[in-house]
C-alpha cells in the first residue's frame, strides 16, 4: 500500500543572529493510509517543528533547506501558499496544543465552523451553520446550539480542543496532524479527547501522524511509533515492538524514565529509583545533554524496574545494600510536622470597573490533613482542585480564609525566623522561580543570611557551595545567572535554595511538571536520594498519578476545592476508592507492554 | 455591557469636577492679582474697589470658584479682561475652529496611520516593511514646527498647490470646498506624531495577529492570505486601532495647536496663546477646559467603543 | 558526586555587544560629539551668538566669515548652532530624569499596593496618559513666565504617566513571578523585595525607555520654545531658532531654520539608537 504523506531526508533550520539551529537534520518519515503513527520525543527534539513543515507553517524565519515531503504523490516543499492551500484542509487537517489560543477570540464557533465548511464543502450560509451544528454533535457536545452562538472564551480547555477537532474533521483531510491535541488538558479530559479522535479517524479511514511526548499516549493511540531525538529519528517500528523492546538504547532509557502505575510495588526490596543503571549508562554515551542523570548510589547491575507487578513483600522493605534511613520504612511511625485543619481559602473576583459581577470562588473548602516527620505526603487533583492553594497555604504564602496549619506546633503564618528556615517551598517552574537578574549564588545565599543560618558573607558562601554540590552541581557555578542553566539544572538550583537552609519539610509543588521526562526521572531520583541523605519530609503535590504513587507513602486527592480521601500509596488500587480518584486512576495511559526478555 | 457604560458615565462626574477645579486654580496660582496689569494707573482705589467687586475677587476662593463655575454656563464665560467683552465671543468662534482642525487631523492620523502600519505590518521584516520604520522613525523625531513650514514651502511656495495658510480664501466663495483645500496642509502637518504612532502600532498589531495561533489555524484550514488579512487580521486589530486612536487624542490636540500659528489658522491655540501674552485670565480658563471637555468626552467613546469590540463584554 | 554538570558560558561581554550595534555606537557618538560642542560652545563659536550685525543680513550658507550664514538680524547662525543646544538638553535629561524617579515611584506603588489604591491610582494615569500636555504647558506659562520652568514641568507631567505605566505593567509581571513569592517565604520583608528582587528587572526597562523620551522630548521642547512658550530670547536656542527662521524659510533663506531642526532630529536620533542598543544590552 503506498503512502499517505511520505517525507525525506527533511533538513531544518532555524537562522539566529549569527547562528543557525539545525532544528530537524535528515528525518524521513511514512504516514500509511489509516494508521496512527505516533511522533514521539522530549522538548527541542524537532517533532513540532517537523510536523510544522508538512503543511508550510513554519513559524518565522524558519526554513526547510533540504529534503522532500509528498502528499498523496504530490511534492509539498517549495510550492508557494496559494498551492499549499489546495491541501491544508481538504487534504491535510491540523489540531494544535493550545486550544485556548487556536481559536480566534473575536469570532463565535458558529462564525468559525461555519466560514470553514463554506470554504471546503462549497454550501450557503445556512447550510455551513448545519454543518457546524452535526460536527459539533460528533464531536461529543451535547448542546451544539449554545456553542455555536458561544465565543471560545466561554468554552473550557476540553470543549475547544472537540470544536478543533470538528474544524479539521468537517473539510474530510485523509490525513490529520495533532501536534500535542492533549498535552494542555487534564488527565480526566485527554482520554476522551484521544478517544475521540480515535473514533472519529476511524469511521473515515483517516490517517493520524501524532505528535506527543508522552509514552502513554503512543501506547494508548498508535499502531507505529518513530522515536525523534535531536532533530533525527532513532527508531521506528510497531508500537508494541518499540515499546516493549526497544533497539535504540535512546528510546529504552525515555520508557524507562517514566514511572508507571504499580512500579512502587515491582521495586522490592530494591531503592526506589527511576532508571536502572544499565540504562543509565547507556544514555551517558548517547546523549549529549548535560543534564545526565545522577547515579544511584547502589550502582549494581540490576533488573528493570518494571520487571513485573509483584506486590511489594510486606515488611521485607530495606533489605537491599540502602544507606540512608530507609525510604519504605513504616510511614506511621513518625510524629505530625504539618497539620492542616479546617482550611479554607476564598478568592475575590470581579467588582466594579472589571466588567465582570463580584463573586466569591472557594478554592480550598475545610481541609484537614496532617504530614507525619519522615514521610512523602502526594497531594493529587486535576487543575482546580485547589491542590496548589493548599500547597501555598501550607508554605505561609497565603493568608488563609479559616482553619489553622501548624509546623511543628507553631502556626506557620505567625512563624519566626527560625521557624520559617524550617519549612521550605520549591515551585514548579524554576525559571520564574528564579530571579532572572541576580547570580544564584546570592539567591541561594541571601535567605541563609536573613534566616540567620549563616554568620557573614564567607559562611554562607561556604553552606551554598555545599548545597550545590549536595544537588549535583559543582560550587563553581555560585557565580552564574539563572539564564546559563538548562531546565533541569534550574530546579537543581531551586531544590539547592531550599536545602541549603536544612529545613525539616519541603513542600514541592508540581517540582517537575515542566521537564522533560528524563529530566524528571533525575530530579526525582535526586530528591528521593536528598530525603534519605538529610532526613526530610516531603509534601508533594502533583497532577501525574504515576508519579505521585511511585515518590510518596500517603496520598491525599483533592477535588473541586476539597481533599476527599487519604490512604496509603499501597492502597490505590483498593475497591472502595472515591469516584474522584477512580477517575484518576482510570486516565492514566499506562505503557504497558512488558519490557524486554532482560535479564 | 450597559452597566458598564453607565459605571463609565458616573466616573466622568467627579473628573471634570477635579478638571475644573485645576482649570480655575490657574488664576489663583499666577500673578498675585490678575487685574492689575490690566488697571490703568489713573484710577482712584474706589474705582480699583468697584472693579475688583464686579470680578468677584473680593470674595473666598470657593465663593469665587461657584461664581465661575455659573459665568462658564450662563455669563459665556465672563469677561475679556484685555477686550472687555465676553469670552464666549472670543473663544467660540475659535474653538470652532480648532475642532475642525482637530477633526480634519484625527482623519488623517487614522487612515493613513492605519495604512502605514497595515501595509508595514504585513511585509514584517522585508525591506518596504523596513523603509516604513525607517521613515517613522525619521518622522516622529521632526519638529512638528520645522515640519509645518516645509509643508508650506512646498505646497505653497515650490508647487503652488495649496494656500499658505488660513481657513478661507478671501477672494473665493469661502464654501465647503475651499475650506477643504485651506485644511489638506495643516491637518497633514499636525497628524505627523500622532500618525505615526497609531502607524506603529498598528504595525505591531498586525504582526501580533499574524503569528498568532488562530492565524496558524486558519492558514492551516487553506483561508487564502486575502481572507485572512481582510477578515480575520482586521478584525483583532480593531480594538488596538481604536485604543490607540483615542491615546493619540493628546497628540492630535498638541499637534493642531503647533501648527495653527504656522499656518494662520484661526483657532483656539492663537488665542490661547495671545491670551498667555497678554495675562488674560478669563479667556485662558475657558479656553484650556473646552479642550479639556473635548478630551474627556473623546475618552469616554473610545472606551465605550472598546467596550462594544470586546466579546468577552458582548454576553455580560 | 560523579555527575557534577558545567552550564555552557552564554553570556558575552555587555561592551562587546554594544559596540557590534551599529546604531548604538553611532548614537553613542553623535551624542558625545553634540554634549562636547555644547560644553565647550564658547571656544568653539567664531562669533558672539546674540550680536547681531546689520550689515551683514541674512547672509547665505557659505559666505566667508559666516559658514552656515546669518539669520535676519545678523547674527551667526553657526555660532546660534553651537549654543543652541545647551538649554534643550538640559531641560530634557533632567525632566526625564525626574519623570523616571516619579513614575517609577508611582508605578511600583501601583503594582504592589492594594487593590483599591492601586486601581485609583492606574486610573488617573490611564486618563493623564492621553493628555494633551500642550494644556499644560499653556496653564503653566500662564502661572508662572513662560521659560525653562515650564518646559521642565511640562515634559514630567508628559512622561510621569508612560513611565508608570511601564514600569507598572514589568512590575506587575514580576510581582506575579514565582521568585517573588519565593524571596517572601524565605523571610524578606516587602521593601526589601520591591528594591533587591523586583528592582533589578526593571531598571534596564526604565533606563532603555527614558533614553529614548529624552529624544522625543527635545523634539516637543523645541517646538514648544519655537512657540515662545519655552526658553526666551534673546537666548540661542534651537527651538527659538526654527520660529526665528519661521519668517525667512518661505522667502530665500531656508538655513536659518533648517539646521536647527536638523540638529534637533539628529539628537534625538542619537538618543533612540542609544536606547535600541541598550535593549541589546541589557536585555539579552
Amino acid at each position: 500500500m503506498t503512502a499517505v504523506l511520505t517525507v525525506d531526508g527533511l533538513h531544518v533550520d532555524f537562522p539566529l543572529p549569527g547562528d543557525v539551529v539545525h532544528a530537524v537534520r535528515g528525518v524521513d518519515l511514512e504516514v500509511r493510509p489509516g494508521e496512527v503513527l505516533a511522533l514521539v520525543g522530549e522538548s527541542g527534539s524537532g517533532k513540532s517543528v517537523t510536523a510544522a513543515s508538512i503543511l508550510g507553517l513554519l513559524p518565522g524565519t524558519a526554513r526547510i533547506t533540504a529534503g522532500s515531503i509528498r502528499f498523496e504523490g504530490n511534492e509539498l516543499v517549495g510550492l508557494p501558499e496559494k498551492r499549499l492551500n489546495v491541501f491544508r484542509g481538504a487534504g491535510i487537517g491540523m489540531i494544535f496544543q493550545d486550544p485556548v489560543t487556536s481559536l480566534d477570540p473575536s469570532f463565535t464557533i458558529g462564525s468559525q465552523l461555519g466560514d470553514t465548511a463554506r470554504l471546503h464543502l462549497r454550501v450557503s450560509r445556512d447550510e455551513a451553520r448545519e454543518v457546524g451544528r452535526t460536527w459539533l454533535d460528533r464531536v461529543g457536545i451535547t448542546d451544539p446550539e449554545r456553542v455555536l452562538r458561544s465565543y471560545p472564551h466561554e468554552l473550557s480547555g476540553g470543549m475547544r480542543q472537540r470544536v478543533m477537532i470538528a474544524l479539521a474533521g468537517l473539510s474530510g483531510p485523509k490525513l490529520l496532524i495533532a501536534d500535542e491535541p492533549t498535552t494542555a488538558l487534564d488527565a480526566t479530559v485527554q482520554k476522551q479527547i484521544l478517544d475521540l479522535l480515535l473514533d472519529l479517524t476511524g469511521e473515515t479511514g483517516t490517517a493520524v501522524l501524532l505528535i506527543t511526548h508522552d509514552f502513554g499516549v503512543v501506547s494508548h493511540t498508535s499502531s507505529r511509533v518513530a522515536v525523534m531525538r535531536e532533530g533525527a529519528i532513532v527508531e521506528v517500528g510497531e508500537t508494541a515492538q518499540v515499546l516493549g523492546a526497544p533497539e535504540h538504547p535512546y528510546t529504552r532509557t525515555l520508557i524507562d524514565s517514566v514511572p508507571e502505575i504499580g512500579q512502587r510495588h515491582s521495586a522490592g526490596g530494591q531503592e526506589r529509583r527511576l532508571l536502572s543503571a544499565a540504562a543509565h549508562t547507556a544514555r551517558v554515551h548517547l546523549s549529549s545533554e548535560t543534564d545526565s542523570p545522577r547515579p544511584s548510589p547502589s550502582p549494581r547491575p540490576s533488573p528493570s524496574p518494571r520487571s513485573g507487578r509483584s506486590p511489594r513483600p510486606g515488611g521485607s522493605a530495606g533489605l537491599g545494600d540502602s544507606t540512608g534511613p530507609n525510604v519504605l520504612a513504616s510511614p506511621a511511625a513518625g510524629r505530625p510536622i504539618l497539620e492542616i485543619s479546617r482550611v479554607s481559602k476564598d478568592f475575590t473576583v470581579g467588582g466594579l470597573g472589571t466588567g465582570r459581577h463580584k463573586a466569591t470562588l472557594r478554592a480550598v473548602d475545610d481541609v484537614t490533613l496532617s504530614v507525619r516527620r519522615g514521610e512523602i505526603f502526594g497531594l493529587i487533583g486535576e487543575s482546580g482542585s485547589g491542590k496548589s492553594t493548599l500547597a501555598r497555604l501550607a508554605g505561609g504564602l497565603l493568608p488563609r480564609t479559616a482553619g489553622k496549619i501548624n509546623f511543628d506546633g507553631t502556626d506557620v503564618a505567625a512563624a519566626g525566623r527560625e521557624l520559617r528556615r524550617r519549612f521550605q517551598y520549591v515551585f514548579q517552574d524554576a525559571t520564574t522561580a528564579l530571579n532572572p537578574r541576580i547570580k544564584v549564588g546570592d539567591q541561594i545565599a541571601r535567605p541563609l543570611l536573613r534566616l540567620g543560618k549563616a554568620t557573614g558573607r564567607r559562611q554562607a558562601a561556604e553552606l551554598t557551595g555545599r548545597a550545590l554540590d549536595l544537588v549535583g552541581l559543582s560550587a563553581g557555578y555560585a557565580d552564574r545567572y539563572p539564564r546559563e542553566f538548562s531546565g533541569g539544572q534550574r530546579q537543581r538550583v531551586s531544590i539547592a535554595r531550599a536545602i541549603a537552609l536544612e529545613p525539616d519539610l519541603l513542600i514541592l509543588d508540581e517540582p517537575t511538571s515542566a521537564l522533560d521526562v528524563s529530566t524528571q526521572a533525575t530530579i526525582l531520583n535526586l530528591l528521593l536520594d536528598l530525603k534519605d541523605e538529610l532526613d526530610l519530609t516531603y509534601l508533594f503535590i502533583g497532577h501525574n498519578l504515576a508519579v505521585i504513587e511511585f515518590v510518596c507513602d500517603r496520598i491525599g486527592v483533592m477535588h473541586q476545592g476539597s481533599l476527599i480521601e487519604t490512604f496509603s500509596a499501597d492502597e490505590l488500587f483498593a475497591a472502595d476508592r472515591q469516584p474522584a480518584t477512580r477517575a484518576l486512576l482510570d486516565a492514566v495511559l499506562p505503557i504497558g507492554a512488558p519490557t524486554t526478555t532482560k535479564g | 455591557m450597559t452597566r458598564q457604560i453607565l459605571w463609565r458615565l458616573v466616573n466622568l462626574v467627579p473628573l471634570l469636577f477635579v478638571i475644573s477645579l485645576l482649570v480655575f486654580f490657574i488664576s489663583q496660582a499666577g500673578p498675585a492679582d490678575p487685574i492689575k496689569d490690566v488697571l490703568s494707573q489713573k484710577m482712584s482705589a474706589e474705582q480699583i474697589e468697584q472693579i475688583r467687586q464686579a470680578y468677584g475677587l473680593d470674595q473666598t476662593a470657593w465663593s469665587q470658584y461657584l461664581h465661575w463655575l455659573r459665568d462658564m454656563f450662563t455669563n459665556g464665560g465672563g469677561i475679556s479682561l484685555s477686550v472687555r467683552s465676553p469670552v464666549s465671543g472670543i473663544v467660540y468662534p475659535a474653538f470652532l475652529n480648532t475642532l475642525i482642525l482637530g477633526a480634519a487631523t484625527t482623519v488623517v492620523t487614522v487612515v493613513l496611520g492605519v495604512l502605514i502600519g497595515f501595509a508595514a505590518g504585513i511585509r514584517h521584516g522585508r525591506p518596504a516593511d523596513r523603509a516604513a520604520m525607517l521613515f517613522v522613525q525619521i518622522g516622529s523625531n521632526l519638529p512638528i514646527y520645522w515640519f509645518g513650514l516645509i509643508i508650506i514651502w512646498l505646497t505653497a511656495v515650490r508647487w503652488n498647490w495649496l494656500p499658505a495658510g488660513g481657513m478661507h480664501d478671501l477672494r473665493g466663495d469661502g464654501g465647503f470646498g475651499d475650506l477643504l483645500l485651506h485644511l489638506i496642509a495643516p491637518a497633514f502637518a499636525a497628524s505627523l506624531v500622532s500618525m505615526l504612532i497609531v502607524a506603529r502600532f498598528v504595525r505591531a498589531a498586525v504582526i501580533e495577529s499574524a503569528q498568532s495561533d488562530y492565524i496558524r489555524t486558519y492558514r492551516s484550514q487553506g483561508f487564502g492570505r486575502a481572507a485572512i488579512l481582510g477578515k480575520h487580521i482586521g478584525r483583532n486589530i480593531l480594538p488596538p486601532i481604536v485604543n490607540t486612536t483615542g491615546l493619540t487624542v493628546g497628540s492630535v490636540i498638541t499637534g493642531v495647536v503647533f501648527v495653527e500659528t504656522i499656518f494662520s489658522w484661526p483657532g483656539l491655540g492663537s488665542v490661547l496663546l495671545n491670551a498667555i501674552a497678554g495675562s488674560d485670565y478669563p479667556v485662558i480658563q475657558s479656553g484650556i477646559l473646552l479642550v479639556a471637555v473635548v478630551f474627556v468626552v473623546v475618552n469616554l467613546i473610545t472606551d465605550v467603543l472598546l467596550d462594544l469590540l470586546n466579546p468577552r463584554l458582548r454576553h455580560a | 558526586m560523579t555527575a557534577v554538570i558545567a552550564p555552557p558560558r552564554l553570556r558575552r561581554s555587555a561592551v562587546a555587544r554594544f559596540v557590534r550595534n551599529r546604531e548604538a555606537l553611532l548614537g553613542l557618538v553623535v551624542l558625545v560629539v553634540v554634549i562636547g560642542i555644547s560644553v565647550l560652545a564658547p571656544w568653539l563659536a567664531p562669533h558672539d551668538p546674540n550680536a547681531g550685525d546689520p550689515e551683514s543680513v541674512l547672509l547665505p550658507t557659505g559666505s566667508a566669515g559666516h559658514l552656515l550664514g546669518t539669520d535676519d538680524q545678523g547674527r551667526d547662525v553657526l555660532s546660534r548652532l553651537l549654543y543652541g543646544g545647551r538649554g534643550a538638553l538640559v531641560v530634557a535629561t533632567v525632566s526625564v530624569a525626574a519623570a523616571l524617579v516619579i513614575g517609577t515611584l508611582l508605578g511600583l506603588t501601583g503594582a504592589f499596593a492594594g487593590r483599591r489604591t492601586s486601581g485609583v491610582l492606574m486610573r488617573v494615569i490611564d486618563l493623564l496618559f492621553a493628555f494633551p500636555v500642550i494644556l499644560v504647558a499653556l496653564s503653566l506659562a500662564a502661572i508662572v513666565q513662560p521659560g525653562p520652568g515650564v518646559l521642565i514641568g511640562t515634559v514630567v507631567f508628559g512622561a510621569v504617566p508612560y513611565v508608570t505605566r511601564i514600569v507598572y505593567a514589568e512590575a506587575k509581571i514580576e510581582r506575579g513571578k514565582d521568585y517573588v513569592e519565593a524571596a517572601r517565604s524565605l523571610g524578606a520583608s516587602e521593601p526589601a523585595i520591591l528594591l533587591t528582587e523586583v528592582l533589578p528587572n526593571l531598571v534596564s526597562s526604565v533606563v532603555i525607555y527614558g533614553t529614548s523620551l529624552v529624544g522625543i522630548n527635545i523634539v516637543f521642547t523645541a517646538s514648544l520654545s519655537a512657540l515662545g512658550l519655552g526658553i526666551q530670547p534673546p537666548n540661542p536656542d534651537w527651538g527659538r531658532m526654527l520660529a526665528e527662521g519661521a519668517k525667512v524659510l518661505v522667502t530665500g533663506s531656508p538655513g536659518v531654520a533648517t539646521f536647527p531642526a536638523v540638529a534637533i532630529l539628529l539628537v534625538a536620533l542619537a538618543f533612540n539608537w542609544l536606547g535600541d542598543g541598550l535593549r541589546d544590552v541589557l536585555n539579552p
